[in-house]
């Protein structure tokens, strides 16, 4: 049997606080929450309005 | 958020629906971390007509009055759109039954208890719903022991078995 995976320090890190960040996300009040996911809908619907706005050219191609 | 749940309690009050307990995502976002999610959903008892059929007409007819127009399979409210859910079976019933009564910025609402969250989640059994199961059990905010009595008491421990096991996940109980 072979050794688990070892996830490379900087990795296992960004990991960590991520954990963190989700932990304490969780311990905001309810109307804290709420006030993100309203902010998260309007970045959703603004996301979605400039996406039907944006045309492709071949400016956007050479970025790439 | 809080002039929908004023107007979803004032339908409460004027005899539109005779209670509710918001279930969902945004139940969930009271014991985790924020879900997001584009709507609020509401479970309610429906009101059955005079020929015996269940009919969300009264409901959408006090709302249409009201300005708040449908769209989709939702109602939006004061910019969030609302989805009017039946109850509809015994684990519905038992989570509306034992809802939890809270504040919203001073408003009285009430939300499901994270235990029959979860029982509705193995239930219903889609890939977002094992998502967000994991995201439960993750945050450790479930008494899994209250949850599998649950899961008993509607004939669900199967499916939760089915669940750990496909996505290896190892309860720690005390």
């Amino acid at each position: 049997m072979t050794d688990p995976y070892t996830l490379p320090p900087e990795v296992a890190e960004i990991l960590a606080r991520h954990a963190d960040y989700r932990r304490r996300l969780a311990r905001l009040s309810f109307e804290e929450k709420i006030a993100i996911i309203e902010r998260m809908r309007v970045l959703k619907t603004w996301r979605k309005q400039s996406e039907q706005s944006h045309v492709i050219t071949p400016a956007d191609n050479s970025k790439h | 958020m809080k002039e929908t749940l004023q107007v979803i309690n004032q339908m409460v009050a004027d005899g539109v629906i005779d209670d509710y307990v918001i279930g969902g995502a945004i139940a969930a976002t009271y014991y985790h971390e924020p879900i997001n999610t584009s709507d609020v959903d509401i479970f309610f008892h429906v009101t059955i007509s005079a020929s015996g059929l269940a009919t969300l007409s009264p409901l959408y007819d006090y709302l249409r009055e009201r300005g708040y127009e449908p769209k989709d399979e939702t109602i939006e409210i004061a910019g969030w759109p609302v989805q009017f859910l039946p109850i509809f079976n015994p684990l519905l019933e038992e989570a509306h039954r034992q809802a939890v009564k809270i504040a919203f910025h001073d408003v009285p609402t009430q939300i499901m208890q994270a235990v029959h969250l979860m029982a509705i989640m193995v239930q219903t059994g889609r890939p977002k719903d094992y998502s967000r199961l994991l995201q439960f059990i993750e945050a450790d905010v479930v008494d899994i022991s209250a949850l599998e009595l649950v899961l008993a008491r509607h004939g669900l421990s199967e499916k939760w078995k089915n669940f750990l096991r496909k996505f290896d996940v190892n309860i720690k109980k005390p």
